[in-house]
């Protein structure tokens, strides 16, 4: 049995030690929200957090994750200024990548209050959007750094 | 089908309960099959598939097209609601079930793509929405022994000219529901007041808080998933590969050779 704690709840799940870590949150927690892109850590759609660092879920064998905070798109406040921009924003289009995106950013302004437009983008680089919605992803973290900032 | 059974029929043979009319709709989950009267009789007003009014004015909008992100969940339902003379606020939106009636009446099959879905929806919708609005300002003409033409919607109201009184679809929906389905509504002419004005995609809350489903994210009980192992060139074929070996793997249940792609003959 593996304990892990997700979006502060306690899980015991009955897995293999190298199992990824999304695989887990995926089929046995059934937190959907976090999606398989290409199984390879190279899209960022697997995006969460793990002790407050941006991870890709994909590439974490679960039994790393034990006895750390993880947190996943559910486990984001609905007020929180990040996924405020991104409805203020519109920024979906298909959605398919935007709780990485969204996990992304976050892990992103957690760490700096009001990032440049280039830290915007080198920070971002490895979530990839195949609708193209990057500027409205730059646009809502702007926005999220504006309305944090306020707070 | 042996004779068209019109909605209305089928709506009203099922509600006056002289039978089990059953209607099947597909879910994520497979199958359902469900008594219509019974999942419906709560809903007095429902003049075609595409719409239903109920008593608490909230107004459900069924979309027949998938979406995939180009906001058609907002831009069907902005049809209808145009022509119901509708609040936006008011409007929910469904997906429709699979179901002869929901067919895109240009192909013939209800499929999505090619950026065809308002195209072929538009005057389907609009009728939807427009033969709702009649029948409602019907009721309300009725109910205060007035002309119709003495009424005016807007908003999700039948105003009464005469003496500036007003009431809501939702009031109106149950005494609606009993005039008759008009077949060549009347179609709004001159300015519209919904469409051609921003409003925010409905289908956005749901991708930006993870509750989105999408086809990956079914699960069914005892689903297993299968993988391709692709070759690395173009064209190439499998010559043998280790199955023994490969059920050693955790996890692995079956392992099978396949002669070609997913797909002969497309694309």
């Amino acid at each position: 049995m593996i304990k892990l704690t997700v979006n502060e709840k306690e899980y015991k799940v009955d897995v293999g030690p190298d199992v990824p870590l999304l695989w887990v949150i995926r089929e046995y927690l059934k937190l959907t929200g976090t999606k398989y892109g290409c199984g390879l850590g190279l899209c960022g759609s697997c995006t969460v957090h793990i002790g407050g660092k941006a991870q890709r879920s994909c590439q974490i064998p679960v039994i790393e994750a034990v006895e750390k905070k993880i947190t996943t798109i559910e486990g984001i406040p609905e007020d929180h200024p990040v996924k405020r921009a991104w409805n203020k924003e519109q920024v979906p289009q298909c959605g398919y990548c935007q709780p990485g995106q969204i996990m992304e950013a976050a892990a992103l302004l957690a760490e700096k209050k009001n990032p440049t437009e280039e830290e915007i983008i080198n920070h971002m680089s490895g979530n990839i959007c195949r609708c193209g919605t990057y500027p409205r992803i730059r646009l809502a973290i702007k926005t999220a750094a504006e309305k944090g900032g306020k707070q | 089908m042996s004779r068209t059974v019109t909605r209305r029929e089928f709506l009203k043979k099922s509600l006056a309960g002289t039978g089990l009319t059953l209607a099947v709709a597909m879910t994520p989950f497979g199958h359902k099959i469900f008594a219509l009267g019974e999942s419906e009789k709560d809903i007095p007003f429902k003049p075609n598939v595409w719409l239903q009014i109920a008593p608490d004015n909230m107004i459900t909008v069924y979309v027949n097209k998938s979406e995939m992100g180009q906001g058609i969940y907002t831009s069907l339902p902005m049809i209808v609601a145009e022509e119901l003379d509708a609040d936006w606020k008011q409007i929910r939106v469904k997906s429709a079930p699979a179901r002869d009636e929901y067919k895109d009446p240009v192909w013939g099959s209800q499929g999505t793509g090619g950026s065809t879905s308002i195209r072929h929806m538009h005057e389907t919708l609009q009728k939807a929405g427009a033969a709702a609005r009649e029948m409602l300002v019907k009721a309300a003409a009725q109910m205060w022994k007035i002309e119709e033409s003495d009424c005016e919607t807007s908003s999700g109201k039948v105003r009464n000219n005469k003496n500036g009184r007003s009431l809501t679809y939702g009031v109106l929906s149950q005494k609606a529901a009993q005039m008759k389905v008009p077949q060549q509504p009347k179609l709004k002419s001159g300015q519209t007041k919904l469409i051609g004005t921003p409003v925010k995609r409905v289908d956005i809350p749901a991708k930006v808080n993870g509750s989105a489903v999408f086809g990956f994210d079914v699960q069914v009980q005892g689903m297993l998933y299968g993988t391709v192992e692709r070759p690395s060139a173009y064209g190439a074929k499998a010559i043998s590969y280790d199955e023994k070996s490969s059920l050693k793997i955790p996890g692995v249940r079956y392992v099978a050779p396949i002669s070609r792609g997913i797909c002969n003959d497309c694309y």
